[in-house]
């Protein structure tokens, strides 16, 4: 019996397993259905102890492998334990010598790799007064705060460009009345710490690195509707039922140069029905139903994906710029900390705002060419060679001045009461309290004093008032009601072309940030309130740089197609750029004509504008324009594509 | 594959046919007689490369960061870039003038020079004082800038390539061979002429014969620009049916 549960769990954990495996292979435009992320050994700042530093980043590989339960829509590698055993192979060893090492399994190409940096780790302790209601005292609580700011970032192996890049920070706290046991706390505060970049971990990276599956046949059909729909493999393995997969219909490809765009409509929605078979890989139609059926009739491709971009894997852009960040100096000399969350908030704003530049990164780029190596000698096709991304521009910080200062603020009540003197002063008249009190004495009312104008002054009731005037006594309390902070900062930041070495853009910022916290008792508050001033002015300045930084380059994007010529010209056409590049609805954009004038004999570039578009539709990659002037001469100056381009006004 | 680098280097070779019409100019770490004011003298000198790049009309080029471009630019070379994205090659700017700025600290002065690289020559000189709000002085430093580079770019002549429109026998707008690179604004007021030479005891001396006064009213780039004639619509229309070679120079940024 027992050999029988035993044959039936091995039955269980085989089929189990059964269930992750999939049809290999990719889309038909080159994008990896299950592509593989490569974790890379973390790096710790100067002070972070080694082994607090190792369980952060356990703690974040084990959130970024099962977030929560659901398997990830990417295969994860250890690239810092393969690192030791690509040490200890010997150079020009064979594909079969590398096959029989025990870490093959490891060696399989990733697309991406992904770093975490342990920025800084604390460890405090802090004190709660808290009023105990039962047994009636104020306590004082203290509890250990571990806390730590991390920095994740996602790059792409093939091009080496930044795809995501988060700068973060994580606390972990456990309160209670502890307060000899402060050394058994600190550990607690780790756990919880660890818990939080766990949490942190999860999902971070899902949307960049999904995968993405053609759609085979139409399942069920009814009506010109497609109700169910099977594709050639499950992009994510186990979409939950409710997180529905995009389909897109790919239009037309266009080439220009060497570049390729596709030009991709969303079409509808799909998702795991009740009838979901694994092995069938059918899904039911949600959304768009008659679309999909009337693209597949049109042999249209399907392509279902969780993230909407991209529709194909990376490729260098002529159309976009791409820039290096690389350590600020800190002639400042603000503290490590201040600088590296300055430095990766720029990062962050810039690897999320795609309309910009390609971030492209050189601070693990030797890393980023071991793994291509190692894919060379393991004949791994995970990415393509030779298609890095140069920088073009490189963005130079100089962190001239930093402070921050923070204060309690107190709130001063002030109260007014009647004068010991006054109210033991004995009576003299009679006389009313005020007009509205009158009783019908002829006595005069009470001159109210202006400055006391709304004060209720409360004389003895009926007959009786003070001697003289009545004395008021003001008191003034004060109460600790905020803790304000403001951080300041100077900045010169300069742009330099790559190409040319000329500033393209300079400027010296001088911003501040503030926070404030309500006066709660709680002794970090006051610390908590100078980072959040931080934070902010963090924000700002990215804002701020960023900004700037787009108005002094000009993106240049392609005329793909005029889709509709009336007998006025050119009324509607198609562009490079869409959502992926940051598009957005009604903006304005410019088609440039470049020619060429001889003066005394040197050969000028000439730009023209030669008609003005305004975006109607937007999709991934490109955009639908409607022509609002120039028209009628866009037909024949599009013949030369290399002459013409588009920018936003 | 040594091959396809050599094609992508011819590629990025053949790129070199269109220039750019704006004067080149490396601005000089400020110099200072009290080495106690050099991170006065630091931020002064930001302030100045500011001014250069915020008028719009100079490539500034930066000697601060040559260390990384140079790394990139060979990082570009390797074989991970072959089919990738590159910057061109051997097309980093030269400056063509120097910028020096100097600080005196005890008269509280600046004083800054536009040296020729090609012939050591000083073209044009400003200085400024500081005065007792001391705290305004980077408003100032652009206030010199901006007016030593309109009276440096006021002294070149802009060729005005052809007419865009006449009516009749009169030349209403033409085109210039000069926009923002040469310090052109809308709204610029110009004078064309055209040289004429005189000869003056047995020497040939030119002469700017002035032909009318116009205002540019749009720069497409840095390279041309529109102007329209206020005066002289007649004499243009003129000139140019003659062949004659017309030019124009800054009356009035």
């Amino acid at each position: 019996m027992n050999r029988f549960y035993t044959l039936l769990y091995f039955f269980f954990v085989l089929t189990s397993g059964l269930q992750a495996q999939f049809v290999q292979g990719d889309d038909p435009l080159g994008r990896p259905y299950h592509p593989m992320v490569g974790v890379l050994k973390h790096e710790a700042a100067p002070g972070v102890p080694t082994k607090v530093a190792e369980l952060i980043s356990i703690a974040y590989f084990t959130g970024l492998k099962n977030p929560g339960g659901v398997t990830p829509p990417y295969g994860i590698v250890n690239k810092d334990q393969l690192s030791d055993a690509v040490r200890r192979l010997k150079k020009g060893s064979s594909i079969e010598d590398l096959r029989k090492s025990r870490f093959w399994d490891d060696m399989v190409g990733v697309q991406y790799l992904l770093r975490l940096d342990v920025n800084s780790f604390e460890m405090n302790v802090e004190e709660d007064s808290v009023y105990d209601e039962k047994n009636k005292f104020i306590r004082v609580d203290r509890h250990s705060v571990a806390s730590s700011n991390l920095t994740a970032r996602l790059v792409d192996v093939a091009t080496s460009k930044v795809l995501m890049f988060n700068n973060f920070d994580v606390n972990g706290s456990t309160k209670g009345y502890t307060e000899y046991k402060t050394q058994t706390d600190s550990a607690r505060a780790l756990i919880q710490l660890n818990k939080q970049v766990r949490g942190a971990a999860n999902g971070m990276i899902h949307g960049t690195v999904a995968g993405a599956a053609l759609l085979t046949s139409l399942h069920e059909e009814h009506k010109g509707k497609a109700e169910a729909v099977i594709l050639n493999n499950a992009p994510i393995t186990a979409p939950a039922r409710e997180d529905g997969l995009q389909v897109y219909a790919v239009l037309k490809t266009y080439q220009v140069g060497d570049q390729t765009f596709r030009d991709a409509e969303k079409v509808g929605q799909i998702n795991k029905g009740k009838n979901y078979q694994v092995s069938l890989r059918n899904f039911d139609v949600r959304k768009g139903e008659k679309k999909i059926a009337e693209f597949f009739a049109a042999g249209i491709p399907l392509i279902c994906t969780t993230g909407s971009f991209p529709i194909g894997p990376f490729r260098p852009s002529e159309a976009r710029g791409s820039l290096t960040l690389q350590d600020f100096k800190n002639t400042g000399a603000a503290p490590d900390k201040v600088l590296r969350i300055l430095q990766d908030v720029l990062s962050e704003t810039a690897a999320s705002r795609p309309l910009l530049l390609d971030i492209v990164d050189r601070d693990i780029y030797d890393l980023i060419q071991k793994e291509r190596e190692l894919q060379q000698k393991t004949l791994s096709d995970a990415t393509e060679a030779g298609i890095s991304v140069g920088s073009s521009f490189y963005l130079n910080i100089d962190l001239l001045g930093f402070k921050k200062t923070s204060v309690l603020v107190y709130k001063s009540v002030t109260e007014e009461k009647p004068s010991v003197a006054a109210t033991t002063a004995q009576p003299v008249q009679t006389q009313p309290a005020n007009p509205a009190n009158n009783t019908g004495s002829t006595a005069t009312p009470l001159k109210t004093d202006k400055t006391r104008a709304g004060t209720t002054v409360a004389p003895a009731p009926n007959t009786t008032t003070p001697a003289k005037s009545p004395k008021v006594e003001k008191i003034t309390r004060s109460f600790p009601d905020k803790y304000e902070a403001r951080a300041d900062v100077k900045l010169k930041v300069s742009l330099v072309s790559v190409k040319t070495g000329e500033l393209t853009f300079a400027n010296t910022y001088s911003l501040f940030g503030e926070g404030s916290i309500p006066y709660n008792k709680v002794k970090s508050d006051q610390k908590r309130c100078e980072e959040m001033a931080f934070r902010n002015l963090a924000s700002l300045v990215s804002a701020r740089v960023w900004a700037d930084v787009q108005k002094s380059i000009t993106p240049r994007f392609h005329l793909l197609e005029i889709l509709e010529t009336t007998k006025n010209g050119a009324e509607t056409v198609l562009i490079s750029g869409g959502q992926r590049a940051g598009f957005s609805d009604d903006m304005l954009v410019e088609v440039v004509e470049v020619t060429q004038e001889d003066v005394d004999g040197v050969k000028m570039d000439r730009e023209l504008v030669i008609a003005e578009l305004k975006i109607t539709t937007l999709r991934p990659e490109t955009s639908v324009c409607k022509v609002k002037s120039g028209g009628k001469e866009l037909p024949n100056k599009i013949t030369d594509k290399s002459r013409v381009y588009c920018r936003i006004k | 594959m040594k091959v396809k680098l050599l094609f992508m280097l011819l590629f990025a070779a053949a790129g070199l046919y269109a220039q750019n019409s704006k004067t080149s100019v490396w601005v000089a770490p400020l110099e200072s007689d009290n080495p106690g004011s050099m991170t006065f003298a630091k931020e002064a000198h930001g302030e100045i490369v500011e001014s250069f790049v915020k008028f719009g009309s100079f490539s500034v080029v930066d000697r601060e960061a040559t260390e990384f471009v140079q790394q990139e630019l060979e990082l570009q070379k390797s074989e991970a870039f072959m089919d990738g994205k590159v910057v061109e090659q051997g097309k980093a700017v030269g400056a063509e003038f120097i910028a020096r700025g100097y600080y005196l600290s005890k008269e509280g002065k600046f004083i800054l020079k536009i040296v020729d690289v090609s012939t050591g020559n000083t073209v044009e000189t400003d200085e400024y004082k500081m005065d007792f709000f001391a705290a305004n002085y980077r408003k100032y430093l652009r206030k010199m800038v901006y007016r030593l580079a309109n009276r440096w770019l006021s002294g070149a002549k802009i060729t005005v390539m052809r007419s865009l429109e006449d009516k009749g026998e009169s030349t209403q707008r033409v085109l210039l061979a000069g926009g923002s690179g040469k310090g052109l604004k809308v709204g610029t007021q110009l004078e064309v002429f055209t040289i004429e030479i005189e000869t003056v005891e047995g020497e040939s001396l030119e002469r700017f014969a002035a032909l009318g006064k116009m205002k540019v009213d749009r720069v497409e780039n840095a390279n041309f620009a529109n102007a329209k004639l206020r005066s002289g619509e007649k004499e243009v229309f003129k000139a140019f049916a003659a062949n004659k070679k017309l030019y124009c120079r800054i009356v009035q940024n």
